[in-house]
């Protein structure tokens, strides 16, 4: 696990909810986390221990009560929100267990949404976007909305717009929850091979075993702890 | 009335069954409201604006009515009518009266009509010009008479039966002596005690006393002077016994319920029509339904409430979105409890439950505030009327009192609580059908395809819909041919005059015109969009959805056309310029602001899709691409939002547009230099020529005077000459009903007003027809000048009750000879050479002899040479002032001169301009006023919407947020999309609001009318702004809300 360069380390993290009340809940406690670049590495455990908060943490997407978090030498817990922000848009990808796809948005959109942000010019995003869906199979869906696709393509559209801007880190938060076995499989195919081509780092959330047996590193959490790394 | 009271129990039984019926619906729904306290406030927010309008309309409604009700009161008392002795045509004489025999044989014939309370016989005289000194002799108490003073000689009993004034009052004893109101007195510097002269009919002045002075009511119309019979016997002349006219008491009140002015004076009428008195002529008229009539309370306290309904139909549209959002919102749920065997109606009731809430609280809340509303409201009209009144340095004091009724509070409360449950109930049938496995997917609904027995009934209805519009358009004539039988053959009608036919006539067929074709258009546009979308594949290879687009979107583009030129077509244009084309208005209006809305909410997406494209700047982008395609997204609430807007947004650009029209007009005879807007106007009574001549000359020579110039008029009578529809023979056609409320005989009335050559030549008076058409003005005027006997027809000709629609009734052509009974009883034969314009008797800046028979002095030497001591013929003397000059002291000097000639009356028409120029100004200042609680409506519901949006965006937000984008990106996009709905609306309601003004003003100038429609560009633009600014500023709340939303949110999966 440390042969590559560490490119996520996550030192003494916790988060409490409702911090400085009486009805404080401790969802992460603790957490220490190296995760090296160009590897996939997934999360387990029982249903609220922690796997999404952690995911959400690190990813900057929350902020922790304590800790640290470095990615790629960055500090992002001492990142004011505007930075942490480019940092996501810049180098990281989302997938998440509903989709999470804008609805008034065609899949074509969707993708182009974060080259917009990083400021490609349209036409170019356009066709970067165009790609990215013709690589996960929906080159003849780019003009159709999240309602009319099946469940499996729309996370296909976000599996391509997560990847479709070269982000360092992809996060999924249950990627594969929301589809059947055969789809699921088939969208991981996709994640995974993204990721011999790209090099990027893969961070997944799961509840399924057949998942965390094809990534490289499998950390298991249990009450908002690292029970086994 | 009745109906809503009931309506409302029936709804009220209904949801109390609900309630005891359905627990878990109850619980369920009752637990829903607390549920978000947020969605709870905004929804009742909504709604009460729409009661507070209505119950703010109908309280100013009732205290107008009220005062006025009050000042009709105090003013007439118990006197409800009056039968006024007139001179018959052929009998001119100063004073025409009736004696006792003939006064007993009418109060017999009153008598067999009805019951009065009290029938009392008077004389009445009209008092020519006086002057008033003090006992001392001195003459420093000379004062010009500006009122239309009377000389009342009345019983003791008479003013005990028919007293107007609030105190018990003693008609003096002994002739000679006189009494007058506190408030005449003031006027007049006059004490107890002094001589006041009053001029007889001779001209000479007689001495009568003071005796004294009573305290008056200041609403009263105090320019009486009252006294003993024996005044008038002894000082002007009149026998013993006779009566110029008789009062007539019905019962007390003028409450709707209690009194029908109508009535009175149809009972009257038959009394009079009974009896045969060949010397005078009896004319009615009824008090106190004239009185209430003349105030115009009905046509102010229209604009109110129709601007409040508006408002509800707003606010039902705010409604409408609110639940939509709800319903949006708890999809999911309601899925589930679809899922789990909850049938529909369930779902109903559960939302009708939770609305039953929202309606009582907000028509409760709603209405008390509307009492606020109408209070201010009042208040504000009354500053304006006092304000008015002092400027006007009139001491009448116009005492609006605040007043609810009863019955406006129960429709303001029934009726905004109906509105919004009965629109909720029906939103909710529509969430309840709901697809549930969609709902629980959180999918969109996706538009089923199936032809069940529901498709093939609604196609069956639209079906039929459309052939009813094709009917009603092929069909106008065949109405119209039925409407004219059954006026001469049935008792349909047959209490309208033949003029208010006539207009029904082409009211109805405008409508039948205008709804047909929108109707058709409308539901043809409709059906076919329902076929295309349930054939297997879609023709030419596009999609469903597109093609829907495509033909719905020509449907709202041909009904905008339609409804933009409808002056052009048949029937309708005609029909905009009646006074009973305001529905057909409204709903034009309301389908032009409905169909642009849905042309640009289908056009939405094509506008966002450009703006996005075309903006040059790259980190725009982004931010572009959600705001504009939300609204083109959630097409219903886009195009609620839309019409909300464009409803408010088009009552202010026309209301706005019609002020500065009024203005423009008002400015125009203000500052007009030509005589025909003369600042000082001279009515004399009747008199002999020489004076007036003389007077004339006199004030020609005060400095400063640069022209003046006289017009006479006196009473004709058109001779041998029958109306088509208004004969004798025609009244007894119309079974048992005659046409009570036309009285043929004054139709036949007219007058004989001259015109100078100088008038003539230099303004040439606009002409509606001429008896040849290649003929210019000028030469038809040369001929009026240099032809004697040649006669131009006045304006009433167009409109005197039975050619309302602008035309020549068909027996009177140009090139027509009319025999024309003058009062020496002479008949000359004048030819009709032409017909002036309607707008030669516009207010205040028409001209003086604008209705009647026009002819030369000339044609008036040859007919009728004079003197023209006649009663009923009058001057004006139209007076210019130079550039420049002191206006008030000129104004003053020419008073003076008209007192050394007994002349009374003067009127300055400036002034009067003035006073009417700042009345409109403040009466469109009230209404505009009114118009922003409507557009709190528009403004709260943009707001409402952003709201709801970011709490339904949560996790889109939080996912945007996720991939980059920064927190002002989504404050930006919120902005932008709720600035791209104010703006639409605004261009809607704005545009729309023009392209009505313009249609009026087509059809008014392709009608002959002259009128120019000057849009306001500046302060419409600035009003527009300012409304812009306050949508996004209730904008920035729920802006800001959606941008501090954590990109965490995005894992947050709903409640």
């Amino acid at each position: 696990m440390t042969k590559k360069k560490t490119l996520i380390d996550v030192q003494g993290l916790s988060k409490i909810y409702n911090f400085g009340t009486d009805n404080e809940v401790q969802a992460l406690s603790g957490i220490n986390l190296q995760i090296p670049q160009g590897s996939v590495l997934s999360i387990m455990g029982p249903s609220g221990c922690g796997k999404t908060t952690l995911l959400n943490c690190i990813s900057g997407i929350d902020t922790p009560t304590e800790g640290q978090i470095t990615i790629d030498g960055q500090d992002l817990a001492q990142m004011k929100d505007k930075k942490r922000t480019d940092f996501r848009a810049k180098n990281m990808g989302f997938i998440f267990q509903t989709f999470n796809l804008i609805p008034v948005l065609t899949a074509l959109e969707n993708v182009e949404v974060p080259l917009l942000i990083n400021g490609i010019p349209p036409k170019r995003a356009r066709e970067i976007a165009e790609e990215a869906l013709r690589n996960v199979g929906l080159q003849d869906r780019l003009h159709h909305r999240p309602n009319e696709l099946s469940g499996g393509q729309r996370q296909r559209v976000t599996v391509a717009r997560s990847v479709v801007h070269k982000p360092k880190i992809i996060w999924a938060d249950e990627p594969t929850g929301n589809l059947d076995t055969k789809t699921a499989n088939e969208v991981l195919d996709i994640i995974l091979a993204l990721k011999e081509d790209r090099d990027t780092t893969v961070v997944i959330v799961t509840h399924d075993q057949n998942i965390a047996d094809r990534t490289d590193h499998v950390v298991r959490m249990d009450s908002g702890r690292i029970i086994e790394a | 009335m009745s109906i809503l009271p009931a309506l409302f129990g029936i709804v009220i039984t209904g949801i109390g069954l609900i309630m005891y019926r359905s627990p878990v619906e109850r619980k369920m729904g009752l637990r829903n409201i607390g549920r978000r306290w947020s969605n709870t406030v905004m929804v009742v927010i909504g709604s009460l604006i729409g009661a507070s309008m209505i119950l703010g309309a109908l309280t100013l409604s009732d205290s107008l009515s009220y005062s006025f009700d009050q000042i009709t009161e105090t003013e007439y008392g118990e006197l409800d009518a009056y039968i006024d002795v007139k001179p018959a045509p052929d009998n001119p004489t100063p004073l025409p009266t009736i004696n006792d025999a003939e006064y007993r044989e009418l109060k017999q014939s009153l008598l067999s009509q009805r019951q009065w309370d009290g029938i009392q016989p008077r004389i009445r005289v009209q008092i020519s010009p006086y002057t008033l000194t003090s006992d001392s002799g001195q003459d420093g108490k000379l004062k010009s008479k500006e009122y239309g003073l009377v000389l009342v000689g009345l019983t003791q009993e008479a003013q005990d039966s028919f007293g107007q004034t609030p105190v018990d009052i003693d008609i003096p004893d002994n002739p000679g002596e006189v009494i007058m109101s506190d408030l005449l007195a003031d006027a007049l510097q006059a004490s107890e005690g002094d001589t006041i002269y009053v001029n007889n009919f001779d001209g000479e002045r007689i001495p009568l006393t003071l005796k004294y002075i009573y305290p008056e009511n200041p609403s009263v119309n105090k320019y009486k002077i009252l006294t003993n019979p024996r005044t008038l016997t002894q000082y002007f002349g009149i026998p013993t016994g006779q009566y110029n006219n008789i009062l007539i008491s019905v019962q007390g009140g003028v409450a709707p319920e209690h009194y029908d002015g109508k009535q009175v004076k149809k009972d009257i009428e038959s009394a009079v029509n009974a009896i045969n008195i060949p010397t005078v002529t009896l004319s009615v008229r009824e008090v106190k339904q004239e009185a209430l009539d003349g105030f115009g309370i009905s046509s102010l306290s229209i604009i109110f409430i129709a601007m409040s309904i508006l408002a509800s139909i707003t606010g039902a549209l705010l409604i409408v979105n609110l639940l939509n959002m709800l319903a949006e919102e708890r999809k999911y749920e309601l899925g589930v409890l679809r899922a789990i065997g909850m049938k529909r109606w369930s779902i109903t009731k559960l939302f009708i439950v939770e609305s039953t809430f929202y309606s009582i609280v907000s028509s409760t809340l709603g209405s008390l505030f509307g009492l606020g509303v109408g209070y201010l409201l009042v208040n504000i009209l009354l500053n304006l009327f006092t304000g008015l009144v002092e400027s006007s340095g009139n001491a009448d004091i116009f005492d609006m009192q605040f007043h609810v009724a009863r019955t406006s509070v129960v429709i303001a409360f029934i009726g905004a609580f109906l509105i919004n449950i009965l629109t909720s109930t029906a939103v909710s049938f529509n969430i309840a059908r709901l697809d549930i496995v969609n709902a629980i997917r959180g999918l969109k609904d996706m538009a089923k395809k199936r032809r069940t027995w529901k498709w093939y009934l609604l196609t069956i209805l639209l079906l039929t819909l459309s052939f009813i519009g094709l009917a009603s358009v092929f069909g106008i004539d065949s109405v119209r041919h039925h409407m004219e039988m059954a006026r001469t053959s049935t008792d349909t009608f047959a209490s309208l005059s033949d003029g208010e036919f006539r207009e029904k006539l082409d009211t109805t067929s405008a409508y039948m015109m205008y709804m047909g074709i929108t109707l058709f258009v409308f539901t043809f546009g409709l059906l076919l969009a329902r076929i295309f979308k349930t054939l297997r594949k879609a023709p030419l290879g596009v999609r469903h959805t597109t093609m829907q687009t495509v033909i719905m979107t020509a449907t709202a583009s041909a009904l905008l056309v339609i409804s933009i030129f409808m002056d052009k077509l048949p029937y309708v244009g005609k029909a905009l310029l009646l006074s009973g084309s305001k529905v057909l208005l409204i709903t034009s209006s309301l389908i032009m602001v409905i169909f642009t809305a849905m042309l640009i909410t289908y056009g939405i997406g094509v506008i966002g899709q450009v703006m996005t494209y075309l903006l040059p700047f790259r980190r725009l982008r982004p931010i572009l691409l959600t705001a504009f395609r939300y609204p083109s997204a959630n097409r219903t609430r886009t195009f609620i939002t839309l019409i909300m807007f464009g409803l408010t947004v088009f009552m202010l650009t026309m209301i706005s547009i019609e002020k500065n029209m009024v203005n423009d007009e008002l400015g125009q005879m203000r500052n007009a230099t030509v005589i025909g807007a003369s600042e000082l106007m001279i009515v004399p009574d009747f008199s002999e020529n020489e004076r007036i001549d003389s007077l004339a000359d006199d004030i020609a020579s005060i400095d400063g005077v640069r022209q003046i110039q006289k017009f006479m008029s006196m009473p004709a009578k058109l001779a041998d000459f029958k109306y088509k529809d208004l004969t004798p023979t025609k009244q007894i056609e119309m079974k048992n009903k005659p046409l009570a409320s036309v009285n043929a005989d004054d139709l036949y009335q007219t007058s004989l007003s001259v015109i100078t050559d100088d008038y003539a030549m230099q303004q040439l008076p606009k002409l509606y027809e001429k008896e040849d058409d290649t003929k210019s003005d000028t030469d038809v005027y040369a001929e009026l000048l240099n032809s004697p006997g040649t006669v131009l027809l006045g304006t009433d000709f167009r409109n005197k009750g039975f050619s309302p629609d602008g035309f020549i009734p068909p027996q009177i052509h140009s090139g027509d000879e009319l025999s024309v009974l003058l009062p020496d009883g002479q008949i000359h034969k004048l030819k009709v050479i032409g017909l002036l314009s309607d707008e030669q008797a516009s207010f205040a800046g028409g001209d003086p002899f604008a209705t009647g028979l026009v002819i030369s002095q000339a044609t008036l030497n040859q007919i009728y040479p004079g003197p023209y001591v006649i009663p009923g013929t009058s001057y004006q003397l139209l007076i210019d002032y130079a550039d420049g000059v002191d206006n008030d002291s000129i104004t003053q000097a020419i008073k003076q001169k008209s007192l050394d000639y007994n002349i009374q009356v003067l009127q300055d028409v400036s002034q009067i301009l003035g006073q009417v120029t700042s009345m409109m100004d403040g009466l469109y200042k009230l209404i505009q006023g009114f118009l922003v609680f409507a557009l709190l409506i528009g403004t709260s519901g943009l707001a409402i919407l952003m709201l709801r949006s970011t709490n339904e965006r949560r996790q889109q937000i939080g996912m945007l947020r996720s991939l980059g984008y920064q927190s002002g990106m989504i404050l930006a996009s919120f902005i932008l999309e709720s600035s791209l709905l104010a703006l639409l609306g605004i261009l809607i309601g704005g545009s729309m609001g023009i392209f009505s003004m313009q249609s009026f003003t087509r059809a008014a100038n392709d009608s002959e009318q002259t009128l120019v429609m000057t849009i306001p560009w500046l302060a419409l633009f600035r009003l527009l702004v300012l409304l812009y600014v306050i949508s996004i500023f209730f904008s920035i709340l729920p802006a800001r809300q959606a941008s501090k939303m954590s990109p965490v949110e995005a894992t947050n999966y709903p409640e």
